[in-house]
């Protein structure tokens, strides 16, 4: 069941009146409504991987107690050691196997042993990356004593499982949702009508800006090889958008429905594309992963403390760990280490922390200085995202090449399309307008949030109908959600 | 909680409103348009092959509504719409081994074509498909909406077809259009009764109408030609008879050996070979040469 799909819409509103209707008496209720719901969706998906989910669930639920039970340091580690090793080896089959074997092979291969890797035949299943880094975080908040066992298992299935976060985030943390998921929630107006808002935003960034986009990356990336250097750089900046637009656009989507029944998640985007270094990028990129590297992983590593060299090991473990988390290919783990060269010398320069705030904060216009800032950064970026992109390194490397030819500085031209037609003319508007409305709601949680609040009820709904008629003109060309695959 | 909902369900009305307004907006628009198609003496109809290689332009009083991926039961309507305001003397309908295939059967279930088909037929007037072929109705209702309810289509005739090509050529695609035209999912496609049970009742129409029916087979690239797997190319030839023996005009100029640079790929002619084989059917249809022994040659 995909958000942007219609079948999605009738659920959710099933849900709703349920929740609101029926299932408010009690928080037991309401929780076990929402477990079910979950289940329900993510059973749509693959019902097989269900037991995968629950079995997943109940171990850190009860490893979770286990910890806080045990007296001394010794026990609490073993339960710790015990719920990550199964989390990693599941999240490792499912993943990884076949990414370690084949190069095991392939490896092999280079010193003369010929060998024939076993591989798995399976899919992987939806959203285990995720619910994985769930359940670790909790054991792991638990062993620090940094929260109180939940010992009401609907509680706890329901964040590890709640449906807007189960198959692509926000990776959430137990300290902020499940005090959420503990007190009665009582109907929001203000909180619907602004996850209303932040859902209608996010299906105009998934149809119109990246499914349209995708179009053309696809075209570009895995169609003709013979286009012109502007028409590589081209694909490449289709390719940051749309990336960008379908993980907020879905990341919205999730976020404004769990708003709809009271619960709010972790910010997951905060306008990346505005930043000025490629720190703040991270700092606003995806950062439910972002950050949870950081403070399970980079910070119990030492973070920025100790010498030269224990630094640059640490940044080059998280971006390449962020980088295979992604997926089992070489390209996941150069993008991280591209990303992690980038990095660096910000670090190492101690301007990693430079641009905290938000940028032009309170004018309308950025400085000239902040403009070229961003434009270098989102230069970096695309030149990343196609590493990103590609199937291979190789891949990525002609892409590369092609890019600097002498045809760079040609107009764009598309085989059987042409250079430039109306719908990609159309496409380019819309997404130039859509990052200017970007601009102007850079300091609220998601573009539109207040853009429009002094707007007289006419005038809004107009928008509000407008953006609804435009959605559904564009709907006609869906895609997967490209998070989905990880 | 009361005050959500009632604005919700406002919200929601007024759509629905601007929805059913241009539902209506568009149903006058397809009613009431002309499509535009001219009176002519020949008329050519049929899939991507006869839209690729007959010109009109090179005939005289001649219109192609030829349209790719297009099959019969889609043909058949096109026919009967024509045909109930204008009278051709000769109708030319492209029949080619391909056209037999079960593939046809799928364009409106498999995804690949679905969209395509439901785009045509949506403003088709009372058109409907045997028991035996499947719909994806969903699919088909989606589609509509979208073309119905959202915004004024001035030109909802995406059915209406024409004579479409270009100088190119890339004949390397032999097996990806055998594959496409007799192949279904990896195993052999099955005969279509389907598409034969249309072009009867394209015969039919035309004999009650008193219009002569030509059916044309147009030149493909030979290795295509010999690639078509022998089940179809039998039952091809069975059908050619039983359409000969019903009066229908039989010319099947598939192993037609043209230059290579005729072609714009392995089934379709260009269109310098287009040029060619129009003024090649026109020398041989013109009124006073429509006569058994020149086209007894051809069958």
């Amino acid at each position: 069941m995909l958000f942007n799909s219609i079948g999605f819409i009738v659920f959710l509103s099933i849900v709703f009146v349920l929740h609101w209707f029926i299932a408010n008496k009690s928080l037991k209720g309401q929780n076990l409504l929402l477990l079910v719901a979950s289940y329900f969706f993510y059973s749509c998906w693959n019902y097989k991987f269900l037991f995968l989910l629950i079995f997943s669930t109940f171990l850190d639920y009860y490893t979770g107690i286990k910890i806080s039970e045990s007296e001394n340091i010794r026990n609490k580690k073993l339960w710790l050691s015990l719920s990550i090793t199964v989390n990693v080896a599941f999240l490792a089959f499912f993943k990884y196997y076949n990414f370690f074997a084949v190069s095991f092979a392939e490896a092999a291969s280079d010193f003369g042993f010929h060998t024939d890797p076993w591989v798995l035949n399976i899919i992987l299943p939806v959203g285990i990356s995720f619910y994985t880094f769930h359940g670790i975080s909790y054991v792991i908040d638990m062993y620090n004593n940094r929260i109180k066992p939940e010992k009401n298992f609907i509680n706890y299935s329901l964040f590890v499982s709640f449906f807007p976060l189960l198959v692509a985030g926000p990776i959430e943390r137990a300290t902020h949702l499940l005090p959420q998921l503990q007190r009665k929630r009582e109907f929001d107006y203000l909180q619907a009508v602004e996850g209303l808002k932040q859902m209608l935003w996010g299906f105009f960034k998934k149809i119109v800006i990246a499914d349209q986009c995708s179009i053309y990356v696809n075209m570009i990336f895995t169609g003709s090889t013979n286009l012109s250097g502007s028409t590589y750089v081209l694909g490449a900046i289709f390719f940051a958008v749309q990336i960008y637009c379908d993980f907020s656009g879905y990341s919205d989507i999730a976020l404004g429905t769990a708003k709809l029944f009271g619960i709010s998640l972790l910010r997951n985007f905060a306008f990346p594309y505005f930043s000025r270094d490629i720190a703040e990028f991270w700092r606003r990129w995806h950062i439910s992963l972002s950050s949870w590297f950081r403070d399970y992983v980079y910070i119990p590593l030492g973070g920025n403390r100790g010498s030269l060299w224990k630094k640059i090991r640490n940044i080059f473990i998280i971006f390449l760990l962020s980088g295979f988390w992604h997926g089992a290919n070489w390209t996941f783990i150069a993008w991280g280490a591209l990303n992690a060269v980038y990095f660096l010398p910000l670090m190492l320069l101690k301007k990693n922390r430079t641009n905290l705030d938000i940028v032009a904060k309170g004018k309308i216009l950025p400085s000239a200085k902040d403009v070229l800032n961003m434009a270098l950064t989102f230069g970096i970026t695309c030149f990343a995202w196609i590493v990103f992109r590609s199937q291979s390194l190789e891949e990525a490397l002609a892409y590369f090449k092609k890019i600097f030819s002498s045809s760079i500085f040609s107009i764009p031209y598309f085989p059987g399309i042409g250079s430039l037609t109306l719908t990609m003319i159309t496409t380019i508007i819309i997404t130039i307008l859509f990052f200017i409305i970007e601009w102007l709601g850079r300091e609220q949680q998601f573009a539109i949030a207040s853009i429009n609040i002094n707007w007289s009820r006419p005038l809004r709904w107009s928008a509000y109908f407008a953006t609804v008629i435009i959605i559904l003109i564009y709907s006609n060309n869906q895609q997967p959600f490209i998070y989905f695959q990880f | 909680m009361q005050g959500f909902l009632k604005k919700v369900t406002i919200f929601l009305f007024i759509l629905l409103c601007y929805f059913t307004l241009l539902y209506f907006v568009n149903l006058t628009i397809i009613q009431k348009k002309n499509i535009g198609w001219k009176n002519c003496e020949l008329l050519i109809a049929g899939d991507s092959h006869t839209q690729r290689a007959l010109d009109p332009k090179l005939a005289q009083s001649a219109i192609n509504i030829s349209q790719e991926a297009e099959p019969y039961c889609i043909t058949y309507w096109k026919l009967k719409k024509y045909i109930s305001r204008n009278t051709p003397s000769i109708i030319i309908l492209g029949f080619s081994p391909h056209n037999l295939s079960s593939f046809n059967d799928k364009k409106f279930s498999d995804k690949q074509w679905a969209d395509e088909m439901f785009k045509r037929i949506y403003s088709m007037k009372n058109f409907s498909l045997p028991s035996n072929v499947r719909i994806d109705k969903y699919e088909f209702y989606k589609t509509k909406f979208h073309l119905m309810c959202l915004y004024p289509r001035l030109n909802p005739f995406d059915y209406k077809g024409g004579y479409s090509n270009v100088n190119a050529g890339d004949i390397s695609d032999v097996n990806e259009a055998i594959k496409r035209h007799f192949f279904y999912n990896g195993s052999e496609a099955d005969l279509s009764n389907v598409s034969a049970e249309y072009l009867d009742s394209i015969t039919l129409l035309c004999k009650d109408k008193k219009i002569q029916l030509a059916v044309i087979a147009t030149p493909t690239y030979y290795s295509y030609f010999s690639g078509i797997p022998k089940k179809f190319s039998d039952y091809y030839d069975l059908e050619k008879e039983k359409l000969s023996k019903a009066g229908v005009i039989v010319l099947d100029f598939s192993s037609e050996r043209y230059p290579d640079n005729f072609y714009l790929n392995a089934d379709h002619l260009n269109a310098r070979g287009a040029e060619k084989f129009t003024n090649q059917i026109v020398e041989l249809l013109s009124v006073d040469k429509i006569n058994k022994s020149n086209l007894e040659s051809r069958k």
